[in-house]
């Protein structure tokens, strides 16, 4: 296979970046839930619409 | 059921969108390494365009729901579709990464060059990568969330118009740039190189409607603690009141 | 004691010059945008088409430009001048044929019917490579010195590369004629 190298480099760092921020979204989502009153967790409905 | 005491932001369609994702990852590279052919000029160098054009596609896709978000905020004060446009902006400026980074990977065996300053279609998406960043610091800037909300919107509406701009641009510009004309709309891809490209715009897909789900219910409760915060300031102030 | 029951703000977690971070971020990139726009004003990539170039000879005369056209195979020649090792061939674009010199290495993907966008100037007289005699031939050459291979937004599979590439040759007038395929 040709450009093996660029092609390694182009996509083990899309799917690292992606899998980072997959990761990153799924903490910031359970330590902000923590903190949050289960009652206040309702995130389609809104009284400022 | 969902319970009510969840401590996450996921949900029964979020693990199966996620499920999806992984599962459609693994096929794409399958698909992109080892059954699509190479290309006969760029030779497998080609196999760059599986997550370079889903990237691009869903930059596009990203800003315009910004954009949707920023003129319902303008227009309705929606707080709901203030935090879409913010959410949707996130992931935006990840996929523009992504799509200027494997362009410019792609570049180097294929064009003979990573970057060219002069380049109409590479500075337009760079300048609106840029934006995009200054949009998510102008959204955490403080002030009130009216302010707050309405300086990013402008910011997210100016952005979204570089976008046919910069899809255009290599018609317009012809001579201006050295990047082909839209692979999907003008070019000719057929057999396994076509169905590849094609998984590779559903699983980013995918991700998006994963990653534009869980970032919008952070941000949702984000601004639920603010307000949690505050109403605990208040009582906190008030009982300091009445000890004296 | 307190003289208010009016709330406080919420601590944000920031201090010192972490609450000015986005303020400096969102500074720095409209100063980025604004020197991208200008550059893009100014010093725009901008490739002449061979015929073009032809056309504006004598207004470019020993300016720096950049030519686009799409290098004929059979006439790229590897050869010398002293010491200096060139790819010299002819480029075709609209109908004109251009003689060029490059100088170093060829772009990795260089080859016969793909579009190269290249960095040099015109020159007065004969290319003097060995072996070249040049398709345009017609006293004057583009010497070049970066190469750059500008793909179209076809991707042609490996399996009908044979019969695509026949037809691909049998649409180009001018390298039919001047190669004898």
């Amino acid at each position: 296979m040709t450009h093996l190298g660029y092609l390694l480099v182009g996509w083990g760092v899309t799917l690292g970046v992606g899998a980072i921020y997959a990761a990153s979204l799924i903490r910031r989502g359970r330590r902000l839930a923590a903190r949050v009153p289960a009652a206040r967790r309702r995130w389609m409905t809104t009284e400022d619409e | 059921m969902e319970s009510d005491i969840v401590e996450h932001t996921g949900s029964r369609t979020t693990r199966l969108l996620g499920a999806s994702v992984f599962v459609g990852l693994v096929a794409l590279v399958l698909l992109g390494f080892f059954v699509a052919p190479p290309d006969d000029d760029q030779l497998d160098a080609v196999r760059m365009i599986f997550i370079h054009v889903p990237s691009a596609i869903f930059t596009y896709v990203a800003f315009v729901t910004t954009a949707i978000g920023s003129v319902m905020w303008l227009l309705r004060r929606s707080i709901w579709w203030d935090t879409v446009a913010g959410a949707a902006a996130e992931i935006g400026v990840l996929f523009c990464g992504l799509t200027l980074f494997t362009g410019s990977v792609w570049g180097r065996p294929t064009w003979n060059t990573y970057w060219d300053w002069g380049d109409v279609r590479l500075v337009t998406t760079l300048i609106l990568f840029l934006m995009m960043i200054g949009y998510l610091s102008v959204r955490s800037l403080g002030g009130s969330v009216e302010a707050t909300a309405t300086r990013a919107a402008v910011v997210g509406v100016l952005g979204a118009a570089l976008l046919p701009i910069i899809n255009r641009s290599v018609e317009w510009w012809e001579n201006n740039t050295l990047h082909q004309k839209s692979s999907l709309t003008d070019g000719k891809l057929e057999g396994m190189t076509l169905f590849t490209l094609f998984v590779g715009i559903v699983v980013w897909g995918l991700f998006f409607a994963w990653s534009l789900i869980h970032r919008f219910r952070i941000s949702w409760l984000e601004r639920e603690l603010r307000t949690t915060d505050l109403d605990q300031a208040l009582r906190d102030r008030r009982a300091e009141g009445h000890r004296v | 004691m307190t003289d208010t029951l009016s709330p406080r703000a919420p601590r944000t977690g920031r201090r010192g010059s972490r609450r000015w971070l986005p303020a400096i971020i969102a500074v720095g990139v409209l100063a980025a945008v604004v020197v991208l726009v200008l550059n893009l004003f100014t010093g725009a990539l901008f490739f002449y088409n061979v015929d073009e170039a032809i056309e504006q000879r004598s207004d470019l005369g020993d300016d720096r430009f950049t030519l686009q056209g799409i290098p004929i195979e059979c006439s790229i020649t590897k050869g010398t001048i002293g010491d200096e090792v060139v790819t010299a061939f002819s480029v075709s674009f609209g109908g004109a044929i251009v003689d060029v010199v490059h100088r170093g290495d060829p772009a990795e993907l260089f080859k016969g019917g793909v579009s190269v966008v290249l960095d040099g100037a015109w020159v007065e007289g004969d290319p003097g490579v060995a072996g070249f005699d040049g398709l345009a031939n017609d006293g004057w050459y583009y010497s070049s010195d970066r190469m750059r291979v500008k793909h179209d937004e076809d991707y042609i599979n490996e399996d009908e590369y044979d019969s695509r590439l026949a037809e691909s040759r049998s649409q180009s007038q001018i390298a039919s004629e001047v190669c004898g395929t």
